[in-house]
């Protein structure tokens, strides 16, 4: 009997190495036109970095992505003001490669980017001296003037709603000696829709965004609600039965951050945008808040977290 | 309106006319050897054929004509011929049983049958006989009538292998899909690749993408009207098949015979089932994936005159994911289940009533825990509906018919409920309600022996209900409380004008409403999709269609010639906001817009129904486009409906009594999709930007399939035979769905990003056995 089931399977397998079949494509790429990319912050916390905008532009689909075609994304000679309270900022423009490789290093490292690895001299725009004032409940201003476009956009800063308590607890299933898993807690504000985004790092880890990394209050609203936080899997790590999970002893980091609707939604978009690759699923298109543009201007009010893995 | 008051006045004027000495034969009809009632036999008279009648969807027929005597045909395609001698001096009851040919030779085609495409009132009309269909090549050899109705003109796919229909440029829930009177919501299993029909359960599908008759509402694309088997009310029979991933078992017989009947029929998936003695000792212990479909039927005749059915469908699809390492486990069982209670009464000679309660739903839900947490998505909807329909023949120039359906709508929204150990936590939303009433009245009528017109008009009806909250302005309405009300007037009309015997141009317009709707964000169906109902911010779609054709028989009625056009206007059409996602949390018609949409095209259809080698040809231009002043500003783009070239060639040959071969040659244009347009990077990590909707095309479709079945019929109780079937023959790559890959790296300078296209169904053989046992020797 099992033999002949066996025989079934051998000719299942078969059959299926007959169906399944992948081939690579160049569509057609003609009607490409470039279009300004924003990518800046305002972040409210003790560790956060000075405002910074990232102006690129966007390329061809189809391009093979080498460190010419990327260096010339980058915007020069861009105007960048943001204004808050009726005073306008002016931020300066910088390229990475102009800072000491300690300064560069570093500041990768806050991008979340591994400085080995970075081939490309990333330029900015920032307000270095750190004039901008930056606190809860502001609302700010972007004007972006690049040749003759006009780029503009809004977003606040909303309140920080931190989290109460952050504790380990063993692995749902089998037992594992090498793994926990980590929850927190929070006391969610009543009558107002909160929204929030968090980061995680493991030991010597960079802090990186889970691939899910908003969500909001709707289930808990005005609850003290307790959670698991996963941790973010790096791009290019395949799926394990252990992943998510925080490896024992290790120090790691978890950064927690409250954001606004328009923030919450060019997140939400832009990752279910990256999962969106299924026979069944439909294109989603990101929802920036920049207007004349793509991309995200957003605040955000954010605690991170150090933690000793038990 | 006008015209509907002259058509009724005049035919009034007709009825006097034909009022005096006028006797009516009337009786069922039946299939010889089952007591299965024959749908659509043509009765007349063997010295006029032009004076005759139809039998209607019980088998039920009525002849009125005057004193004389008569010689009687009954004629239906497939089966014997019947000639009755008539002397009709007083009204007669005439029931009459029809043997199918034995032979190829004894099959007696009656001209009268292939003349009906010339010279019915009815356009824009297909019936699949499950005959016809059991021979025609099947993906992995799942006999499937959904997918057999793709091969007609106007009829493509949702997607390769999928059972779900596109008919005229409507989308998939713009078909109203009527098993034995109750609306099947989701006709498909396996995500679509196989549909809920059991064919060894069905009598008989019939397609109507053209002008729908008013006795038919609530959907503005088609009509797919599946009749289920009765049961053979004279002996038992066994039917079956085993299949690479499913099997069948059919039992039927009587119950008291010639008088009452049974069937039940099930069938269900197994190639997991299979699996699991290698997956019980693993860490999935458990996991497994299968559907059934469980379908039954009673009837009785009370009297000459009465006849009760009660039919019932119950499927499930059924998947289980457990991780033990993890105690994690997912259930996710969805499907629909009908049921139907029908009382046939014989008011008059030539008055036949049907009453029907039918009740009718759509359940989706899943389960997922992992320890302490749990998370439970419930959504559906459930029908209770009464109808009731009056068939009156006063004479052989008229067929009236009317009737009211009224149906009880629940909806149901995705509900979840989820807790953390500690806490449980749920959506807010509500379900929704609504009444949806009916009325029509049709006539269809012979003007002149070359004129007929069948005209109509139904009235339809919806209010939505309390318990609801409103969007628009909170307001709270009670159980019951009406909140919106819709009435819609659907005037429909077909014309027949026969140039002679064997040519005719028909016509038609119809108006029709659709109340629930269903926006799905894929191309095709899922189980996942929620059907709404209108409310005070959705409003109903309506749909008009214009159609016009020409139809001619030639070589002695040997080929069967069509062309025929359509234009299609369509108002209220839903889809969802752009850069929708989905959102438990909120109401889902929020994120709704909505639109105009048109359809046009032109359809050829070629067929050889008599000989050995049969079969048809069948090509489809057409276009159909949609715009939604929210998406691309107004801009008008293809709908993912839109197939501008679509054509079908099927040929059966039936070598001998033994062996017969088909196959099956599929055309279409590609599927349209939304492109990438450039690339962007956030996050040091490429995203995408996507042009303008559904601007871009996969490659062309096309596949040959071929059949050989070899039957074992040898005139005893049991009998057999094999289906090899192979899908694809020439393994051509048709992409079914396409997806990027693109290098996350992107700062290290080596990142590049492609498109891979991949190819689901290439080629794949199957092999099926099926069989049949007769507790009477044929």
């Amino acid at each position: 009997m099992k033999k002949n089931i066996a025989y079934y399977f051998i000719l299942l397998g078969v059959l299926f190495n007959l169906v399944a079949c992948e081939e690579e494509v160049v569509p057609d790429n003609s009607d490409f036109e470039e279009q300004y990319v924003i990518e800046s912050y305002l972040e409210n916390s003790t560790e956060a970095f000075p405002p910074y905008l990232f102006l690129t532009k966007s390329i061809g689909f189809y391009s093979k992505i080498d460190v010419s075609i990327l260096q010339k994304l980058f915007v020069s000679g861009a105007d960048v003001k943001i204004t808050v309270d009726n005073n306008v900022y002016k931020l300066d423009e910088i390229c990475l490669n102009q800072l000491p490789e300690e300064i560069r290093k570093e500041i990768l490292v806050e991008l979340g980017l591994n400085s080995d690895s970075v081939q490309v001299d990333l330029c900015a725009y920032i307000d270095i001296n750190r004039k901008i004032p930056i606190a809860k409940g502001k609302i700010y201003e972007l004007e972006v003037v690049v040749r003759k476009d006009t780029i503009r956009s809004t977003t606040r800063i909303p309140d920080l709603i931190p989290l109460d308590s952050i504790w380990f607890d063993k692995l749902p299933g089998k037992p594992n000696d090498t793994f926990a898993q980590m929850f927190a807690r929070i006391n969610d504000i009543p009558d107002q829709t909160d929204y929030y985004r968090f980061f995680t790092a493991g030991q010597d880890e960079l802090l990186i965004p889970d691939n899910s990394s908003v969500f909001n209050d709707f289930f808990f609203n005005g609850q003290n609600f307790k959670f698991t936080i996963p941790k973010a899997r790096p791009a290019g790590e395949g799926f394990s039965d252990t992943a998510g999970y925080f490896r024992k002893g290790d120090t790691v980091r978890v950064k927690w951050c409250n954001i606004d609707r328009e923030h919450f939604d060019f997140w939400n978009t832009l990752e279910v945008s990256r999962t969106r690759q299924g026979p069944f699923s439909s294109y989603v298109r990101i929802d920036g808040n920049i207007q004349n543009g793509l991309g995200l201007f957003g605040g955000q009010n954010c605690e991170t977290y150090t933690i000793l893995v038990k | 309106m006008r015209f509907f008051v002259v058509l009724f006045f005049s035919l009034f004027l007709q009825l006097t006319l034909f009022s005096q000495k006028n006797y009516t034969i009337n009786g069922y009809i039946t299939e010889k050897g089952s007591g299965e009632s024959l749908i659509g036999v043509n009765i007349f008279l063997k010295n006029n054929a032009k004076i005759g009648t139809v039998s209607n969807t019980y088998g039920f027929y009525s002849l009125t004509i005057p004193e004389g005597n008569y010689e009687i045909v009954f004629s239906y395609i497939g089966y014997n011929n019947e000639i009755i001698a008539v002397q009709l001096s007083s009204d007669q009851t005439i029931n009459v049983s029809l043997g199918s040919g034995i032979t190829l030779d004894e099959i007696v085609i009656s001209s009268e049958d292939v003349k009906r495409n010339v010279q019915s009132n009815e356009m824009g009309t297909q019936e699949m006989n499950v005959e016809t269909v059991k021979k025609l090549p099947a993906l992995f050899g799942e006999v499937d009538i959904l997918k057999s109705l793709q091969l007609m003109p106007g009829i493509s796919s949702a997607t390769e292998g999928a059972a779900g229909l596109y008919v005229r440029g409507g989308g998939p829930d713009q078909n109203l899909v009527l098993l034995d009177e109750a609306i099947v919501y989701n006709t498909g299993h396996l995500l679509g690749f196989f549909s809920v029909f059991n064919s060894d359960a069905i009598k008989n599908t019939k397609l109507i993408k053209g002008s729908m008759p008013a006795e038919y509402g609530g959907r503005i694309s088609s009509v797919i009207d599946v009749q289920m088997k009765e049961g053979n009310d004279e002996n038992f029979e066994l039917e079956g098949g085993i299949g690479l991933i499913s099997s069948r078992l059919t039992v039927q017989g009587p119950i008291d015979k010639g008088k009452s009947s049974f069937i039940v029929s099930g069938r269900r998936t197994y190639a997991l089932d299979l699996a699991q003695p290698f997956i019980k000792n693993t860490d999935f212990a458990g996991t497994n994936y299968y559907f059934y479909d469980l379908n039954s039927k009673v009837n009785y005749r009370l009297s000459s005159k009465d006849r009760i059915y009660l039919s019932t469908y119950f499927g499930r699809d059924v998947f289980t994911f457990n991780n033990n390492e993890r105690d994690f486990s997912i259930k996710l069982p969805y499907g629909n289940g009908t049921g139907t209670l029908r009382w046939n009464h014989v008011l008059r000679k030539n008055m036949f009533s049907n009453f029907s309660l039918i009740y009718n739903n759509y359940k989706f839900s899943l389960t997922a825990d992992q320890d302490a947490f749990q998370v439970s998505v419930r959504s559906g909807i459930e029908d209770f509906s009464c109808k009731a329909d009056i068939d009156f023949y006063p004479n052989t120039n008229h067929h009236i018919k009317g009737g009211f359906r009224y149906t009880y709508h629940i909806l149901t929204p995705n509900l979840v409920n989820a807790s953390n150990g500690e806490v449980d936590f749920s959506t807010k939303l509500e379900s929704k309600y609504g009444h949806e009433n009916e009325i029509y009245i049709l006539d269809d009528w012979k003007i002149r022996s070359n004129i007929g017109v069948n005209y109509g008009l139904r009235v339809s009806n919806f209010i939505q209900v309390g318990p609801y909250t409103s969007g628009v302005n909170n307001k709270k309405y009670g159980s019951g409380e009406f909140v919106k009300s819709y009435v819609v007037p659907e005037p429909r009309l077909v014309f027949n004008y026969g140039i002679d015997d064997n040519q005719s141009i028909k016509g038609g317009v119809n108006v029709s409403a659709q109340y629930i709707h269903l926006v799905s964000n894929s191309g095709t169906t899922l189980p996942t999709d929620i059907w709404v109902p209108s409310t005070e911010r959705v409003k109903p779609q309506i749909g008009t269609q214009y159609s016009i054709g020409y139809f001619r028989n030639i070589f002695d009625d040997k080929i069967e010639f069509s062309v025929e056009t359509y234009y299609k206007d369509l108002k209220n059409q839903l889809d969802y906001r752009e850069s929708y996602v989905e959102d438990f949390s909120a109401d889902v018609e929020e994120e709704f817009v909505s639109g105009k949409g048109r359809a046009y095209g032109l359809e050829l259809f070629l067929a050889k129904k008599k000989g050995r080698i049969n079969g048809w040809i069948g090509y489809t231009l057409s276009r159909t486009e949609r715009s939604y002043d929210q998406i691309e500003n107004g801009r008008v783009f293809p709908a993912v409906y839109d197939r501008p070239h679509d054509a079908s060639v099927v040929l059966n040959y039936e070598i001998n009594k033994k062996w017969q071969i088909s196959s099956v040659f599929v055309y279409a244009t590609g599927r349209n999709y939304t492109p990438i347009k450039s690339l962007f990077i956030i996050d040091s990590k490429p995203n995408v930007e996507y042009g303008p909707r559904n601007s871009a095309r996969l490659k062309d479709y096309h596949r040959l399939d071929f059949s050989l079945i070899y039957a074992n019929n040898k005139n005893k109780k049991f009998n057999s035979s094999w289906a090899f079937s192979v899908y694809n023959i020439y393994n051509r790559k048709n992409t079914f769905f396409s997806f990027t890959d693109i290098d996350n790296d992107v700062f290290s300078g080596n990142a590049q990003a492609k498109q891979v296209n991949v190819a689901l169904f290439t080629l794949i053989p199957s092999i099926t056995w099926n069989f049949n046992w007769n507790s009477k020797k044929i």
